[in-house]
């Protein structure tokens, strides 16, 4: 047993020193800009040589509301930042533009397309992803089935851009294409106190006044990486108000369980 | 609007390479001379020339001995009819700020004169819609100088040698330009050596903007040179002897005495620039329609074939677009069936094209998701809309990748909207609303090339005024279409919400912030009076929810995706 665990401790060491060298042979930024996810928490799970040309990477959401299109936002914000567009193919008719000012998006170098079915919604995708002129191009796309993926991820090698999807959690039983696969899941907040007091007849939290930190928290697991080491997980808390994106201290949270529990 | 040195420009605009180069403009030195070598004088010279010490008036064997070397000039008989065409098409393309655009009617036309009664307004007003023609041209490649005023003539006169009131670099080429314009006498000089450090080049005459308050021609025309008036080159001779060199001196004397002393056309130039006499702007014809039609001899409906003859009339049309220098922007496809309505196939360019396989290849778009009812007994194609062609000379080093990326971008632009039609292609724009719904709409990216687009004098402020309370207001992400009704529980009638149920069972809300009141839209059907709430569920997902006030009924609006 303590074999084992000095091993894994061995491993681990090993991976983080082979993603240390790793990013100091990697050049400084990707071909097509995009050297970062946006979140320095998520690119420390990631050795450098990740980001490469035409990349693909899915954002599964655990739920609605669970963050993950706010994350891929933060990416996107990544890849404009080497010149080019942000093709948003909304088929939800949801995407909304005051909010991705909020986040960083240029709106001047914003398309949002809305097709109609979803045959339309891959063929828009495939011709963003084919283009040398689009940055990023960010979709929600609920069923993928295995040959379509790949044609869109031949696209997105052609256009040398990023492509960003955004999936339900249904997505994980199915084979993936993309360089990268984060599961994103919505964690309960610091507020998590007053639900337990609510669940047992307090109403503080209904009487909360507003003035509650609105930082949320949400975990983030490296699903699928082609080069990396899946399977590690972070734990972010991203602040609404200012937009910083910030680890969750283990000890932290802790104390706040503590606190909850009256020691 | 002037285009200071136009016959360089156009040049410059045919060949996009001949751009920063010593360009050097030759005419006989005589009218109706020969041919012989030594009787071509320069009449035009670019910049670079101008370093090399060529100038307007030298004989042209003595401006290539100047240039050192005279492979990188660019020596060319200089075109005046060419000149007049190509600013006839331009005229045509500036329909789009007024309805009526004249030309200058001179020889040698290099003015264009819009009558903006009435139009201001859709600019934002006089100085936005001046810089936004500024701005136009620029990015085509022309470079030019616009002046508003209440009469055809103060703003001739402006735009040639008037100071600008906002580009100081231009004011002080103006200076140089009115000084040595006064002090030279022909008209020749006044386009060739008037401002030798305006030449077309990559320091080239900035353009500028003036706009003359109303009445105020008077005041603006006094310190400009006589020249300004548009007069004869024998009258500014005579003026210049007697000592005349600025309007202003020219408005002191009697009037009944310039006449006699030198001729109507003074006293009438004087009078139409202030306004004192009506001046017509005579507009520009407008060209004619570029279209092209096939008939079959037979009814057919064989898709190849119908393709071979669109690429044929496409071709045509493309081939009467490079003559006039011009590209399509909107195209229209007709097909005439039998026993049916003709069919009418519509696209859109971003940036106007001539490319014949480029337009083919949106038709095509079009074309492979209908069925034709009856077989095609003709086609034609008609092109609605031109725009000037862009030209960008190769650039080895700097942005050529990035041109290269918005071109790519204009073709998918103009692929989606063909076959996804204009209204999914889309690009996103501010407004300053309180009502969420409202705080931004969507705008056809055909309908708006960005780089055309005319903006909000406080476009920087196109933010809803209540964030500049304490910062922009969260908004989620995802903004449900219509708000959508949800069952809430809460404690008190007006307090946060507890338990709400969606789709996909019931949350508890374990935090929210809130309420942000909207109370807004009382001008329109119904007044809007909601509460906000974020809240965030017992598994921390994140959703926004409103409570129409004075009810107790919930609304789901958004979600923190």
């Amino acid at each position: 047993m303590k074999d084992n665990a000095h091993h894994s401790a061995v491993v681990k060491q090993l991976r983080a020193r082979l993603r240390e060298m790793q990013r100091a042979a990697a050049p400084a930024a990707g071909a097509n800009g995009v050297s970062s996810t946006g979140v320095e928490a998520l690119d420390g799970l990631l050795a450098p040589a990740v980001f490469r040309p035409g990349m693909v990477v899915e954002w599964i959401a655990s739920g609605t509301g669970s963050g993950a299109a706010r994350l891929a936002a933060a990416m996107a914000v990544q890849a404009l930042n080497a010149g080019g567009a942000l093709v948003v193919v909304d088929d939800r008719r949801e995407f909304y533009p005051p909010a991705a000012v909020r986040l960083g998006l240029d709106l001047e170098r914003t398309i949002v397309v809305r097709p109609r079915s979803r045959r339309e919604t891959v063929w828009a995708l495939e011709q963003a992803l084919r283009c040398r002129g689009v940055a990023a191009t960010l979709a929600w796309i609920w069923k993928l089935p295995d040959r379509l993926f790949r044609r869109l991820q031949l696209a997105a090698e052609h256009g040398a851009g990023l492509g960003m999807f955004m999936r339900p959690v249904e997505a994980l039983r199915t084979p993936s294409w993309a360089d990268l696969r984060w599961l994103v899941q919505a964690a309960p907040g610091g507020g998590h106190e007053e639900a337990i007091a609510m669940e047992v007849g307090f109403t503080e939290a209904a009487l909360n006044n507003g003035k509650d930190p609105s930082g949320r928290r949400v975990r983030v697991e490296l699903v699928h990486c082609r080069e990396g080491t899946p399977g590690e997980a972070v734990e972010l808390e991203i602040d609404d108000e200012t937009g910083a994106v910030r680890v969750v201290s283990p000890l932290a949270a802790a104390a706040r369980v503590f606190r909850a529990a009256g020691a | 609007m002037w285009f200071p040195h136009w016959p360089l420009q156009r040049v410059c605009f045919v060949q996009p390479e001949l751009k920063g180069r010593p360009v050097v403009l030759y005419s006989p030195a005589r009218p109706g001379g020969s041919a012989r070598r030594g009787d071509w004088q320069v009449v035009h010279c670019a910049r670079a020339a101008v370093e090399a010490g060529v100038r307007p008036g030298m004989p042209l064997a003595e401006a290539q001995s100047l240039l050192e070397r005279p492979r990188a000039a660019h020596f060319a008989q200089h075109d005046p009819q060419a000149d007049r065409k190509l600013l006839e098409l331009v005229a045509g393309w500036c329909s789009r700020y007024s309805p009526l655009v004249g030309m200058e009617q001179n020889d040698e036309p290099s003015t264009l004169f819009f009558d903006v009664t009435g139009c201001t307004h859709l600019f934002w007003g006089e100085e936005p819609m001046a810089e936004q023609i500024v701005h136009d041209f620029e990015r085509v490649g022309y470079c030019v100088r616009v002046a508003l005023a209440d009469t055809p003539g103060a703003a001739w006169a402006v735009a040639h040698f008037g100071q600008s009131s906002r580009h100081t670099p231009c004011a002080e080429g103006a200076a140089v330009h009115a000084e040595r314009a006064a002090l030279n006498t022909t008209a020749d000089d006044l386009v060739g050596r008037a401002h030798p450090t305006e030449i077309l080049g990559t320091r080239s005459v900035p353009a500028t903007v003036t706009v003359i308050p109303f009445g105020g021609q008077a005041a603006a025309l006094g310190p400009l040179p006589i020249a300004a008036l548009r007069l004869p080159d024998k009258t500014i001779d005579t003026l210049y002897e007697l000592g005349i060199r600025q309007v202003g001196q020219l408005q002191a004397l009697p009037r009944s005495s310039l006449p006699a002393r030198f001729g109507p056309c003074v006293l009438e130039r004087l009078d139409q620039a202030l306004g004192r006499i009506e001046e017509l702007i005579i507009p520009v014809p407008p060209a004619e329609p570029i279209e092209a039609r096939w008939s079959f001899e037979e009814p057919t409906g064989d898709r190849r074939a119908l393709e071979s003859v669109l690429r044929r009339l496409l071709g045509e049309i493309a081939e009467t677009l490079a003559i006039r220098q011009a590209g399509a922007q909107r195209l229209a496809c007709r097909l005439f069936c039998t026993g049916t309505e003709p069919v009418c196939l519509t696209i859109g360019a971003v940036h106007p094209t001539a490319a014949a396989e480029h337009l083919c290849e949106l038709i095509d778009l079009q074309l492979e998701r209908i069925t034709l009812a009856g077989e095609v007994l003709a086609v034609e194609v008609e092109v609605l809309a031109t725009g000037p062609l862009e030209t960008h000379q190769q650039e080895m080093f700097g942005s050529g990748a990035n041109r290269e990326g918005e071109r790519q971008l204009a073709v998918l632009l103009d692929r989606l909207s063909s076959r996804l039609g204009e209204k999914a292609v889309l690009r996103p724009r501010l407004r300053a609303d309180p009502q969420p719904e409202y705080a931004s709409h969507l705008v056809t990216a055909l309908a708006l090339n960005p780089k055309s687009e005319i903006p909000h004098p406080k476009s920087s402020f196109l933010v809803p005024d209540y964030c500049f309370v304490s910062g922009p207001a969260v908004r989620p992400l995802c903004l449900k279409p219509r708000p959508v009704p949800i069952a809430v529980m809460s404690i008190v009638p007006d307090g946060p919400p507890i338990r709400f149920r969606l789709a996909d069972g019931e949350h508890t809300v374990c935090r929210h912030w809130g309420p942000e009141r909207i109370e807004t839209a009382w001008w329109r059907e119904a007044a809007v009076e909601r509460d906000y709430y974020r809240v965030e569920t017992g598994t921390g997902q994140r959703f926004w929810l409103f409570r129409q006030n004075g009810t107790s009924r919930w609304f789901l609006h958004g979600e923190f995706e």
